[in-house]
């Protein structure tokens, strides 16, 4: 007799449990770690975060700020990048990491809003991220303006801390290319995250 | 000689009892076969009307292209359409150096309207579902240059190409909003289906009309001739009810996975209205099976008192 499982998983595609509901609300889960905490949590003990010692973010959700002083920006920060996300500040793109994963963050904005700024990004310029766990530090060390489709310009399976931040090029004008602006930068402070806590 | 005239009256007497027993035998098999049969007829019947009430259903649902056009409408279709765009025009407006305003001028809920009912009729009759942004992309682009000019902004030739690249993926948004998937699928065989389900309709009122008249006038006593139709037509009305009533009290439509807002609402209205007519076609066939019942039962009462 054939088994039935497969057609009932296949139903489960087209299919939810719930009747749908689009009454979406946007979580805020950013609390703000306080710095003199954080200070005094890295001279007694070491600089790691527990994963379940914090609300990991879901989709939409707002769980920080990003900050860079040097561009005069200054947006909240979401776990996703969504048309949504984008309108209301930037997004970390939900196929990379979070700040403190050990992995590679990637976060989008647009240029003419919350990344108009970026415009001025340099080279040792610091990138400051508060999260609801945790507040980190990172060094640009370098931009690139290239094709949207370039691979190349981020690698998202790289075992180190590090961030790109991303948006459309040029600035300032109107119209669309093809042309992206990345920001790439390493870490330099911030607890990172214990997995198997 | 009298007693053979008596023995010969009791052989007599014997042989017309034994003949009315086999007389008696002989109808009571008569009537268990002819029940049977216009049992049999009464089935189909109902199976023939139960057909006819999925033909009618589809014909005047699916097949139709004013449901779809008032589903739309009941549903508040275009206007959520109109949000949904001008949600995602507004993610493409802030990329490319407008004020998020800007997005809301592109298309009004009279567009959308005009636009959709396009769309559904080139759908509906059959046509290749090619969705018109010429008139879009020229509205699109008068209102950058408004738009430049009340910023003075200087539309050199890079930025003419810039934007270009803009309103070719803005009206491509567009074009994807104003499509309803698979639609561009299904289209070219709908005109096919549509006068396919016409002969289907026509065969099966002949079907219902014979076998009705088959009853009719086969049957000597006018209280069996509406006994069978009246099995036939509540048969008809109870399966006419049985596929809506599962699927409705499931509650498994409200549970299908659409992403966007409006082609939920369309799709659970839509699937919901094709099965609530079911319950029309049973209605029809209830109030009919009850006029049956009520003749049946007149026509009883008098061939009992007769």
């Amino acid at each position: 007799m054939p088994s039935s499982a497969s057609y009932i998983s296949m139903s489960n595609m087209f299919f939810s449990d719930r009747e749908k509901s689009f009454e979406h609300t946007h979580r805020n889960i950013f609390v703000p770690v306080e710095e003199s905490s954080e200070a005094s949590k890295a001279s007694d003990k070491p600089d790691t975060v527990s994963i379940s010692s914090f609300t990991f973010p879901s989709y939409e959700d707002q769980f920080g700020e990003l900050i860079i002083d040097d561009c005069q920006i200054r947006a909240d920060l979401y776990f996703g990048d969504s048309w949504y996300v984008l309108g209301n500040g930037v997004g970390i793109y939900n196929g990379s990491a979070i700040p403190g994963y050990g992995r590679t963050v990637l976060i989008a904005g647009h240029n003419n809003t919350y990344f108009n700024g970026l415009k001025y990004a340099e080279e040792g310029q610091i990138i400051k991220i508060r999260t609801n766990y945790g507040n980190y530090k990172y060094e640009i060390t370098g931009t690139k303006i290239t094709d949207c489709e370039d691979r190349s310009a981020y690698d998202l399976n790289k075992n180190e801390e590090n961030i790109i931040l991303y948006t459309c090029y040029p600035f300032d004008t109107l119209g669309l290319t093809n042309l992206r602006a990345f920001i790439y930068a390493k870490y330099v402070s911030g607890p990172m995250i214990d997995k198997n806590s | 000689m009298p007693e053979n005239q008596k023995e010969l009256e009791s052989e007599v007497h014997e042989e017309s009892e034994q003949e009315e027993h086999e007389h008696r035998h002989h109808h009571r098999k008569k009537s268990k076969l002819k029940p049977f049969l216009y049992s049999v007829m009464s089935f189909f019947l109902s199976f023939v009307l139960f057909l006819m009430s999925v033909c009618m259903v589809l014909r005047f649902t699916v097949f139709s292209k004013d449901y779809m056009l008032n589903t739309m409408d009941n549903n508040g279709y275009y206007s959520m359409v109109r949000y949904e765009l001008q949600s995602c025009l507004t993610n493409l407006v802030y990329a490319s150096g407008f004020e998020a305003e800007f997005a809301a001028s592109f298309a009004s809920n009279y567009d959308v309207k005009n636009a959709v009912e396009t769309y559904i009729d080139s759908f509906y009759s059959g046509d290749s579902n090619i969705i018109d942004k010429t008139q879009f992309k020229q509205k699109l682009y008068t209102a950058v240059e408004e738009y430049a000019k009340s910023k003075n902004i200087t539309i050199t030739d890079d930025t003419e190409e810039n934007i270009i690249y803009f309103v070719n993926e803005a009206s491509n948004i567009y074009a994807d909003q104003i499509a309803i998937p698979f639609f561009s699928l299904i289209g070219k065989y709908i005109d096919d289906l549509n006068n396919a389900i016409n002969i289907t309709i026509g065969i099966l009122i002949a079907l219902t009309l014979g076998i009705s008249a088959v009853i009719f006038f086969t049957n000597k006593y006018k209280h069996r001739r509406y006994k069978y139709l009246c099995y036939g037509l509540t048969g008809a009305a109870l399966a006419s009810a049985v596929l809506p009533s599962v699927v409705l009290a499931s509650n498994i439509i409200p549970k299908i996975n659409i992403a966007t807002r409006s082609l939920y609402n369309l799709f659970v209205g839509y699937f919901t209205g094709v099965f609530k007519d079911f319950y029309v076609c049973t209605a029809v066939f209830a109030v009919l099976a009850l006029i049956t019942f009520l003749m049946y039962v007149k026509y009883y009462d008098k061939y009992r008192n007769a």
